[in-house]
């Protein structure tokens, strides 16, 4: 029987964000050409020293290089303004506090910014013109986002329009292949000055068998059909199948399938709906991997437990573990009767895998036997905010040889509460990567009037387990 | 870090889970959410017992109880039906306890429900009105026996105070939260209203008495006071779902409760109107339950099954031009409702 890698087994390999702690997160990781891949993020990107990048990682070595950096671009009005939530109403809960400089000074003391805010989805991917498998990555720009490729991990280059003609997409959330296609689904919406990270305006699947040439194709139409489904959250190829986890405010999140046969549009399926009858506070799907025969989903709700803009929360997320025949088993989360039959967590562990403050499960990954799953833990938040003198919290990353009974790994962000959350997993031959995300700059932002400043490392890191 | 396993049952197969003493399942709901079908639907599982509303909880003993129904006056007036067949002045006072109360212990000591028994269970409750309300539960459970008594008083989730004192006296009480669409539920006040004048006249037009805010207010109180009890301890069910599926969702209930869940206890839950309450009692007790289920205790398949959910969107009827506030409507879409 595998077993579940220890605390003591986990280094960090990368810290503070490499030399740059304003890039807050590891936002994507890929295994390519024996190298670990990781795109990392900056909220807001104002200067060259804060670009996000793509990162190299020789193992042997143990040397990080910069793989690709973001381009730089004259600084627009509308790439200045904070986040606002399109459709706001300024409903309660957890604020992010942004102070961002006027746009007309920091135009005259930079001229130029980052195109990029970050690098979100990363697919390894061999279409129709490329001659060997390359390297597909997403970025996050509010001038929409744009698809880069490598074929070699040094040179990267564009392969589509801004949003795939549509520059009001920020970025595509998911990237996954299957029967030599590439799946793509758009997440955030730049509208004017209002930037929304996470909904699509147009929440469809987008597919291609030939990105290189930058033909794409609609998968599915728009929502699947469902009006209140926001955005395609998560992509993931199994049994055959592509499986699509939505967003969705009103109803909870769906999670569709398809086989993906024939010419796109494809044919997909529900197969569960209505957050499994957890509702919308089972907002999102937010990750998946197969293991043992069995697909798991990790749902929950997007910010700080809070979604703001449709005033969801706070709640704690769930992980589902999904059979091939549509049949589903509730491992961790609220016990519940549905119309799926009662639904009790095997694990024996509830809503937020019995922690409240665990938002979310966004991360899971299957390594050497073992599934681990990474959660979005944000009572470090709550702390500060009601001026708590102890700073407790940050993510966890948990393991499991059997996919019911799960035991904790890292607790409480590895020692930093400011890391609130695993924004990315990848198994590889030379062991287990985490990438983190990091909200020191929230926490300092929140904690202006304490007396005691916060002094938490800034940056996202990057750990190595083996 | 706050990480907090079930301990209450194994994964998957709650039947094998033994139980030491059967704890009681109460069913927490504002008025007007077919809390008396639902409850009496349960109680005829054969290793359940019905109960009608009890309305123990609301004092420490069974004396302070009684004394405590003005408190509850205040609820009937919102539309609770049991005042239909009271006069006004101190009479009122006695309404639902007494009949509830009246009826089971003349049911459980003599067998029977006539006027002569009842009046012989009035005088043993002026009796016993110094037990603690857990003394009298533990009574009837005696006389019950080793069954799982079924209790719904949606006057239990007016005020805090009661919910608190039936989690500390059952601990670990199972809690049925039961739900209906708030437009559907305030419907039924209206219509239970409009039926009758008198209630109508003493709710009158205060914001309090407001259906969709005592649908809402009465959710949140049963949601507060239960969301850190034990994991399954508590459940919450639509109403609509239930009714509409009885053959998928009894099964569930079933289960959870770690009773049986074959045909014949499933068929025997179909039969609600075996119960012992579920029709009028003697003059001196004749409620206990709502009077439109006590008029047609049976299960109407067919009407069921074509229960829909009606839309949170949309004017009110009983406030024209006005629509749920976003409180009820964030509620409301909690529980998934659209």
């Amino acid at each position: 029987m595998a077993s579940v890698l220890s605390a003591d087994r986990f280094t960090a390999i990368a810290t503070e964000g490499l030399g740059r702690k304003s890039t807050t997160t590891a936002a994507s990781m890929a295994y390519f050409r024996g190298a670990i891949f990781v795109g990392t993020s900056c909220l807001n990107p104002l200067a060259r020293g804060n670009a996000p990048r793509v990162l190299r990682y020789d193992v042997e070595r143990g040397a990080w290089e910069t793989a690709y950096e973001s381009p730089l671009i004259d600084a627009a009005t509308h790439l200045q303004e904070p986040d606002r939530k399109p459709g706001q109403d300024g409903a309660a809960g957890p604020q992010r506090r942004e102070r961002l400089p006027a746009a007309a000074i920091v135009q005259k003391a930079i001229g130029r910014i980052p195109r990029d805010s970050g690098y979100r989805s990363m697919c390894v991917f061999q279409g129709k013109s490329d001659p060997r498998p390359a390297l597909y990555v997403s970025t996050m720009s509010r001038s929409g986002a744009i698809l880069l490729r490598s074929n070699d991990g040094e040179v990267f280059e564009q392969v589509s329009e801004p949003g795939l003609g549509d520059p009001s997409v920020y970025s595509f959330r998911a990237l996954a292949e299957m029967n030599g296609y590439l799946f793509a689904s758009p997440a955030g919406t730049v509208a004017g000055s209002d930037v929304d990270r996470n909904l699509a305006t147009d929440p469809k699947v987008y597919v291609s068998d030939d990105p290189r040439k930058g033909k794409w194709l609609n998968a599915a139409g728009s929502g699947f059909g469902n009006a209140s489904n926001r955005a395609i959250y998560s992509l993931y190829p199994a049994f055959d199948r592509m499986y699509a986890g939505t967003a969705n405010p009103d109803l909870g999140c769906q999670l569709w399938q398809t086989a993906a046969l024939g010419k796109p549009p494809f044919d997909w399926s529900p197969v569960i709906i209505n957050g499994g009858d957890g509702f919308n506070r089972n907002f999102a799907s937010c990750a998946m991997a197969e293991f043992r025969g069995a697909l798991y989903v990790g749902v929950g709700v997007t910010g700080l437990g809070y979604e703001r803009a449709h005033d969801i929360g706070p709640a704690s997320g769930e992980l589902w573990r999904v059979y091939p025949d549509g049949r589903w088993d509730l491992i961790a989360g609220q016990t519940r009767f549905s119309p799926y039959g009662l639904k009790v967590p095997l694990s024996r562990l509830g809503p937020g895998l019995g922690d409240f403050y665990n938002a979310r499960i966004q991360a899971l990954v299957a390594h050497n036997g073992v599934l681990y799953l990474g959660t979005f833990q944000w009572e470090s938040y709550r702390c500060v905010e009601i001026e708590s003198s102890d700073i407790v919290g940050g993510y966890q990353l948990w393991g499991s040889d059997d996919g019911a009974q799960w035991t904790p790994v890292l607790e409480d962000g590895n020692g930093n509460p400011a890391d609130f959350g695993i924004a990315s997993l990848l198994s590889t031959p030379h062991g287990l990567f985490v990438g983190t995300s990091n909200q020191c700059r929230l926490l300092s932002n929140l904690s202006l009037d304490r007396e005691a400043k916060l002094d938490f490392p800034q940056g996202f890191e990057v750990l190595l387990g083996r | 870090m706050h990480f907090k396993r079930l301990s209450w049952a194994k994964p998957q197969s709650l039947k094998q889970v033994p139980l030491p003493m059967p704890e009681p399942l109460f069913i927490l709901c504002p008025p007007r959410s077919y809390s008396s079908l639902v409850s009496s639907i349960i109680g005829e599982h054969p290793e359940c017992y019905g109960l009608p509303e009890l309305a123990l909880f609301l004092g420490d003993t069974l004396g302070q109880s009684w004394c405590a129904f003005p408190v509850v006056r205040r609820a009937l007036l919102e539309g609770h039906p049991a005042i239909e067949a009271s006069d006004s002045g101190p009479a009122l006072r006695h309404v639902i306890g007494r009949d509830g109360l009246l009826r089971t212990l003349a049911q459980l000591h003599e067998g029977t429900q006539t006027v002569d028994t009842v009046s012989r269970a009035n005088e043993w409750l002026v009796r016993h009105s110094d037990w603690p309300v857990r003394k009298v539960f533990d009574h009837i459970q005696e006389l019950v026996g080793d069954r799982i008594l079924v209790e719904k008083s949606p006057v239990f989730a007016r005020e805090q105070s009661y919910i608190e004192r039936m989690l500390s006296v059952f601990p670990k009480g199972r809690i049925l939260h039961l739900i209906r669409h708030p437009r559907g539920t305030a419907q039924s006040f209206i219509s239970i209203r409009s039926t009758h004048g008198r209630v109508s006249r003493a709710a009158g037009n205060s914001p309090a008495r407001d259906p969709e805010r005592v649908w809402r207010t009465t959710h949140e109180v049963i949601m507060m006071i239960t969301e850190d009890l034990s994991l399954g301890q508590c459940m919450r069910l639509k109403g609509e779902a239930l009714l509409s599926d009885l053959e998928n969702y009894l099964p569930q209930i079933c289960e959870w409760l770690g009773i049986r869940t074959d045909r014949e206890a499933i068929n025997a839950m179909m039969h609600p109107e075996n119960s012992p309450y579920a029709r009028r009692g003697p003059p001196s007790a004749p409620l206990g339950n709502d009077p439109n289920y006590l008029e047609n205790p049976a299960i109407d398949r067919e009407r069921l099954a074509k229960l829909k959910e009606p839309r949170l969107d949309g004017e009110l009827p009983w406030r024209p031009g006005e629509t749920f506030t976003p409180e009820t409507l964030r509620l409301a879409r909690q529980f998934g409702y659209q």
